[in-house]
């Protein structure tokens, strides 16, 4: 190597997303040097629950109540599918690890027994779920016990109508109510969850709203309220509106750019960086070369700087089509990166079914990059690319985390398996300080 | 009086029957009522749900058919000024080229001008730099370029006018309701029974005089009154792009073909079409391989469609009276046939079908003059000269009125809730109240038809979150209706997506079914 790189790190991540950060997050618990590039804002389009698996293969279109029964029958019918080739010891760990993490950030999120839960949306359907934010739990008793609800939306807040809750659950959940207010000494017009929430951060403002929404209670055991309970300040902000008003208040999960999802986003950038993450965000990728010990340089830029890195390892996370780790023109989907083979269906008249909510989902769904059981690409012929690059997240193949709601689930697994698999592939390592998992 | 209440009595009487709600149906709903005939319209699906609402939505200055069939040419000349006259508020005077690329038919080019002069349609030679001038997307490769008097208009408004003025002065308008079978005595339709396809509940109507506007519908239609209506049905694909491309309607000079024309639709431009021989004209989809054709076929005219982002695609049935010739069904003429089915035995039975668009208030105003032969009345026409009334709620459907409304509004209230569209609470809440008032079921679906809702870029993926809360808190919706109709909306408009899904398109899909499947489970409710 000609040139002396800027950072020099043991794992170079790419992605914000989930399957990034919490990448990351595995790899500085385990003492690596890690430096992550990616585009800020994903973790804004995540709702905030941290799925596992809801869809049970064995019955279509099912909601498991049990995740990791549905597990063992993916396995079964899917021997492919990213899951099968994670240990449940590993999927475990993911949760538990990430779960300590972001409730030393003051995020605290909670399992029920290791089993799924149903929190109700904003369009009144029911979001089924395995790790739930504490903003969210008593959504879970509200609902499993039908307590009766009163539903609070605010004036100008499209994507919520508390009225919608009520008349599309109503039928199976008696005493439900709903209310929609002028939020306190707001102008009227356009409001959004994250205006209110950064309002609600201070106490001030709660006491206000607080004050508007009790002359509605009217015997109902519970609040349901619009994702806007804090950013940086959720958990106290939730336990001081439960103090105001009384009785139980939970948020109700709504169309992105989400709140709870704004949280973990917060929550991870704010303890990475303390644990001595180098991140790099919004500079993409110019170059990328291997040399012959098998390090990767890799050059990259903004509109106005320049940056050189080198790694011993890479962790692709960078999403599907959004995140644009994927890309297709009219025929083929390419993987942008590296331009590593995509197990892909044949042609375009193929990729998506007629019904856009048909049962079988869509086949470019499960189009993807193909590993081994250490998360490293393989091409065609099953031979590993690259024994120091590992692919996580949904830009894996065989997996359609939309309709199995194991998105999350898929993203924190997949990137400890790979974290754990550059740690045992590279003894060198082994000589780092050792802190378990580090917390 | 409401629909409503007039349906309870489950039967009612009219002097003409018109059954089909497109263009050509309420073109001559409208036409027969300016007469002082009462008019009853029937339409199985929703207004405009067949060739109407699946066109360019251009208005021919003939000079497309000027070499091919001179009299079409000069009808269309003819009624495109009196168009833009009479419904102004419907038409962009956008102009048109006519432009040929290397490789075109040299002959064709060299008789066009002749052709159009012959016609008398104006068809002005201009300079090729002149013409990348007015155009700078067209392609380096043109060798020939003449300017016309085309322009485009918004179908969906032109129908829901027709369809306003004739309920004002006392016609009645039934959607989503099917003929079940007509009651013949001695040879004349008495009576027609119909079925309401929603709510199941039938009604009874009769009827002097029955109009057949059913479109591509027409067989169907005439088989139920016994009458055969030979017909043939073919398949035009188009599509739309996420900007407009270019200012103008941009034709290629060449004989009628496949993606020969790019028309500006407000801010999007539509690149059509192809034409492809079907046996059945309902739920005809586009398909991969015709917008691929398209897009490589309209690329050569204009380079930068080959990597245009399109926001959708959709697909449209030409019916086309008798058996189709040898030279394929764009030869088989455009011209409209009004059929008087008392020489098939049916003595109060006629059929319109077929022709343009633009020669829609035509297509009205001869059937209107054989209704009033029957009738033994004698009314002119008035359609010529009297402009549509500019009915305030159905301005909804022309591109750049809902931003416009943005930009004047007082009420600080009102907010948009689809912002590609600028639809505002307020639009929703007229046409709401509209559709209420006239009886008309009420639906996302039919709210669409009725305003640019879902039309923008992002195909209705976050509006109709918010369209649908905004209806629940005003109470047009309540219990679970919500989830049908925002399931039976994005259908709708994935239809028209699925075949254009591709590069920056398959982001925008993955947030939808993030949000729809991943946080909403819309899939299992």
């Amino acid at each position: 190597m000609t040139t002396t790189p800027d950072v020099a790190c043991d794992l170079f991540i790419i992605g914000e997303g989930l399957a990034g950060m919490s990448s990351a997050l595995f790899a500085v618990n385990r003492g690596l040097r890690v430096c992550q590039v990616g585009k800020s804002y994903p973790l804004g389009f995540h709702s905030g629950l941290l799925d596992l698996l809801c869809v049970n293969p064995a019955q279509a279109s099912s909601n498991a109540s049990d995740p990791w029964d549905a597990m063992d029958y993916l396995k079964k019918t899917n021997p492919k599918h990213p899951y099968a080739k994670i240990h449940k010891q590993t999927i475990r760990t993911a949760f538990h690890e990430v779960k300590t993490f972001l409730a030393a950030q003051g995020l605290f999120y909670e399992d029920l027994a290791e089993k799924n839960s149903d929190v109700a949306t904003s369009i009144g359907t029911l979001k089924r779920s395995y790790m739930i934010p504490l903003s969210m739990q008593a959504s879970v008793q509200a609902l499993k016990k039908k307590w009766p609800v009163l539903f609070v939306g605010v004036n100008g807040l499209r994507e919520f109508s508390a009225t919608q809750i009520k008349e599309t659950l109503s039928g199976t959940w008696p005493g439900l109510n709903a209310v929609t207010l002028d939020f306190p000494f707001s102008r009227p017009g356009e409001k959004t969850c994250e205006h209110l929430a950064r309002a609600l951060d201070s106490e001030k403002n709660r006491a206000l709203f607080a004050n508007i929404i009790r002359p509605h209670l009217n015997g109902e055991k519970a609040v349901g309220l619009p994702p806007i309970l804090g950013v940086h300040h959720s958990t106290e902000a939730l336990r001081d509106m439960e103090h105001k008003l009384g009785i139980p208040v939970f948020e109700i999960p709504c169309l992105p750019p989400s709140v709870p999802g704004l949280r973990l986003k917060e929550a991870f950038e704010q303890g990475l960086d303390k644990k001595g993450r180098v991140r790099l965000s919004n500079f993409k990728i110019d170059s990328l070369s291997r040399n012959n010990t098998g390090e990767f340089f890799i050059r990259l830029s903004t509109d106005c700087l320049t940056k050189t890195i080198l790694a011993k390892g890479i962790v692709l996370s960078s999403g599907r089509f959004m995140g644009k780790g994927l890309v297709a023109d009219r025929q083929k989907i390419k993987e942008a990166v590296f331009n590593f083979p995509v197990v892909q269906p044949e042609g375009r008249s193929t990729w998506f079914q007629k019904l856009f909510f048909d049962d079988q989902g869509h086949a470019i769904n499960k189009a993807g990059i193909e590993t081994d059981s250490f998360q490293r690409p393989i091409n065609d012929h099953g031979d590993i690319i690259f024994d120091n690059v590992f692919a996580a997240g949904s830009i894996l193949a065989h997996q359609d985390w939309a309709r199995e709601k194991s998105g999350s689930g898929i993203a924190m697994s997949s990137g400890l398996n790979a974290v754990n698999a550059f740690i045992q592939s590279h003894h060198v390592f082994q000589d780092i300080r050792k802190t378990g998992t580090g917390m | 009086m409401n629909i409503g209440d007039i349906t309870m009595r489950k039967k009612f009487k009219t002097q003409v029957l018109i059954v089909g709600g497109g263009v050509t149906g309420t073109s001559v709903l409208r036409d027969l009522t300016l007469r002082g005939i009462h008019c009853v319209l029937v339409e199985s699906k929703d207004m405009n749900a067949g060739a109407s609402g699946a066109n360019h939505g251009l208005l021919h200055s003939g000079a497309r058919y000027a070499v091919s069939d001179p009299e079409a040419a000069l009808e269309c000349r003819i009624e495109s000024e009196i168009l833009k006259q009479t419904l102004p508020q419907c038409i962009e005077n956008t102009g048109g080229l006519f432009v040929a690329v290397k490789g075109d038919d040299e002959n064709f080019i060299a008789d066009f001008p002749h052709y159009c002069s012959k016609a008398k349609i104006l068809a002005e030679k201009i300079s090729l730099d002149h013409a990348r001038e007015l155009e700078p997307y067209l392609s380096g490769d043109i060798i020939a370029a003449y300017r016309v008097n085309d322009a485009s208009i918004d179908p969906f408004g032109l129908s829901q006018q027709n369809i306003k003025n004739a309920t004002h002065a006392g016609a009645l308008v039934f959607y989503h309701s099917r003929i079940l079978s007509f009651g013949l005595v001695n040879g004349n339709i008495v009576s027609a029974s119909l079925e309401n396809n929603l709510t199941g509940e039938m009604f009874n109507i009769e009827t002097d005089m029955v109009v057949n506007a059913a479109g591509a519908w027409a067989a169907q239609v005439g088989h139920k009154a016994g009458v055969n209506i030979p017909m043939t049905y073919s398949k035009g694909t188009l599509l739309v792009t996420g900007q407009r491309i270019a200012h103008r309607v941009v034709n290629r000079l060449r004989p009628p073909g496949d993606a020969d024309i790019i028309v500006p639709g407000g801010t999007v431009s539509i690149l059509g079409t192809t034409s492809l021989r079907i046996s059945n004209p309902d739920d005809v989809c586009p398909t991969v391989p015709e917008t691929d054709m398209i897009i490589d076929e309209g690329s050569k005219l204009i380079p930068k469609l080959r990597t245009e982002r399109y926001i959708r695609a959709y697909a449209g049935v030409r019916p086309l009276v008798g058996k189709s010739g040898e030279n394929g069904d764009r030869v088989l003429s455009r011209g409209f046939s009004l059929i008087d089915h008392s020489l098939d035995g049916v003595g109060n039975f006629m059929t319109i079908t077929g022709g343009k668009l633009t020669t829609c208030r035509l297509m009205a105003e001869k059937t209107s003059d054989l209704v009033c032969v029957h009738l033994g009345i004698s009314q002119p026409c008035r359609t010529r000269d009297i402009p549509l009334e500019h009915a305030p709620e159905c301005r909804w459907t022309t591109p750049g009125a809902s931003p416009k409304h943005w930009f004047q509004k007082t009420d600080s209230h009102e907010v948009l809730l689809c912002e590609c569209e600028m639809i505002s609470t307020r639009i929703i809440d007229e046409l709401s109240q509209s559709m209420t008032d006239e009886g008309q079921p009420f639906s996302l679906v039919s709210l669409g038809l009725r305003s640019r809702l879902g039309k923008g870029p992002c195909q209705g993926a976050f509006c109709v979150f918010r369209v649908t809360a905004h209806l629940y808190t005003k109470k047009w919706l309540n219990r679970t209706m919500g989830l049908c109709h925002m399931k039976d909306f994005i259908q709708s408009r994935f239809k028209g997506i699925r075949t254009v899904i591709m590069g920056p398109t398959l982001a925008q899909i993955e947030l939808q079914e993030a949000v729809q499947c991943g946080l909403f489970n819309l899939e299992q409710n």
